[in-house]
This record gives C-alpha cells, sequence and structure tokens, in this order.
C-alpha cells in the first residue's frame, strides 16, 4: 500500500475530476426532468406551459454542463488558481432549480 | 475624512473573524455536496412530475395531486437548503471555524417517510377497491 506521493498530493489526485462530474451529472438530472414534461401531449394550455418549463429545463442543462467544463479547465491548471470558489456559480445553479421548481409545479397543477 | 471615519469604526468591530482562502479541497468537497443536494431535489422534482404526468387516476381522486404537490415543496426546500447549506460551510471554512450543524437530512428523511407511507396506503387503497 503506498499513500500519495508529494506530487500527486499536490494535484489533490482526482479531486478536481470529480468535482467536474458532479457539474455534468447535476446537468443531466436537470435534463431528465425536463424530458419528463413533455411525456404527455402538450396542446392544451397547461401542456404549454409545460413546454415553457421543458424548455427553461434545456437551458438549465446547458448552463450547468457548461459551467462543468469551464471549471474542469479551472481546475486543471496548474498552478492552481488562488480563487477557485464557485459562488456565482453555485447561485446561478440554485436559483434555477428552485425556478425550474415552481415553474413545474405550476404547469403540472394547473 | 469622512472615509477615514468609516475605516476606524470597521476596525473596530469585535466579532468579524479573518476570512482566508480555504485548502482547495474544501472548496470543491463543498460544491459537490452543493450539487448532491441539487440532485436530491431535481429526484424529488422528476417523482413529482411523474406523479402527476404518468400514474393513472388512484383510488382516491386528486390524491395523485397531492402527492404529487408534497414531493415539489420537498424538493423546494431541498433546494433551498442546499444552497443555504453550501453559504453557511463556505463562511465557515473561510473562517476555520467548525461546520455548523445540519439537521436537514433528517427533515429529509422525515418528508420520503410521508410521502413512503401515503404512497402505500393509496396502494392498498386501490388494490382494494379494485
Amino acid at each position: 500500500m503506498t499513500s500519495l506521493g508529494p506530487r500527486n498530493r499536490q494535484n489533490g489526485g482526482l479531486q478536481a475530476e470529480r468535482t467536474a462530474l458532479a457539474w455534468t451529472r447535476t446537468s443531466f438530472a436537470v435534463l431528465a426532468n425536463g424530458a419528463l414534461l413533455i411525456l404527455r401531449d402538450f396542446h392544451s394550455y397547461a401542456g404549454l406551459l409545460r413546454l415553457a418549463a421543458a424548455g427553461l429545463a434545456v437551458t438549465v442543462t446547458l448552463s450547468t454542463y457548461l459551467i462543468g467544463v469551464r471549471r474542469q479547465r479551472t481546475l486543471g491548471r496548474r498552478p492552481l488558481p488562488q480563487r477557485i470558489t464557485p459562488g456565482r456559480e453555485v447561485h446561478l445553479v440554485g436559483i434555477s432549480v428552485l425556478v425550474l421548481i415552481f415553474t413545474s409545479a405550476l404547469a403540472l397543477t394547473l | 475624512m469622512a472615509g477615514d471615519n468609516d475605516n476606524g469604526i470597521g476596525e473596530r468591530k469585535p466579532d468579524v473573524v479573518p476570512e482566508s482562502e480555504p485548502d482547495y479541497r474544501f472548496t470543491l468537497a463543498n460544491e459537490r455536496t452543493f450539487l448532491a443536494w441539487q440532485r436530491t431535489a431535481l429526484g424529488l422534482l422528476a417523482a413529482a412530475v411523474a406523479v402527476v404526468q404518468l400514474v393513472p387516476e388512484l383510488a382516491i381522486p386528486g390524491a395523485r395531486h397531492v402527492l404529487g404537490v408534497l414531493l415539489a415543496v420537498l424538493a423546494t426546500l431541498t433546494a433551498g437548503m442546499g444552497l443555504r447549506r453550501w453559504k453557511q460551510v463556505d463562511r465557515a471554512i473561510r473562517s476555520d471555524r467548525p461546520l455548523p450543524r445540519q439537521p436537514a437530512p433528517a427533515y429529509l428523511a422525515v418528508g420520503l417517510i410521508v410521502v413512503g407511507l401515503l404512497t402505500l396506503g393509496l396502494v392498498i387503497s386501490k388494490a382494494v377497491t379494485a
């Protein structure tokens, strides 16, 4: 059993990779929700709202995925940038998910 | 002159803990935990959408919608909690304080138990009436 050598300890092993994959996985979870919304026909008024919610889901999926790609690039840089806290990204995705939940709930209760 | 005065007041604040850039592994772990919360919320939302969109009418009319609303509320709380939690932890690791207590998983578990029992009740009532 060997422990991490200094080189690997310095670049944190697979931390960056796991983090980027977590963003990607999250984007797929959003996409799945969008797909569920358009499973039934959308010719009624409520159906149009569901379609709009699905469109929102696709937008959120794309932005989350792109954040993941950017994150991978940022975290792959050596030396690591001084400030890597993703405050803006976290707020963007957190609020988008909340808006998506509200829109979906509205579309389904109408 | 007014600026000098403001600075003086700012420096005298006793409860300001000096913040510093934390070990990047803490930042990344916090980020992944936030994303796990969001995925949990999205899973609950998917369940809410599926129960309304796909499940046929249950024995009690409208029960589907009650279940869907319950799941959507749970999804909202989970997503909001994830965001709040990320902020709390970010502040804690910046000022090198211990992580704040976390009661949210317990609430989520209680919510899921309620949803589970409700579903079980509906399935049984459907089987009985059929």
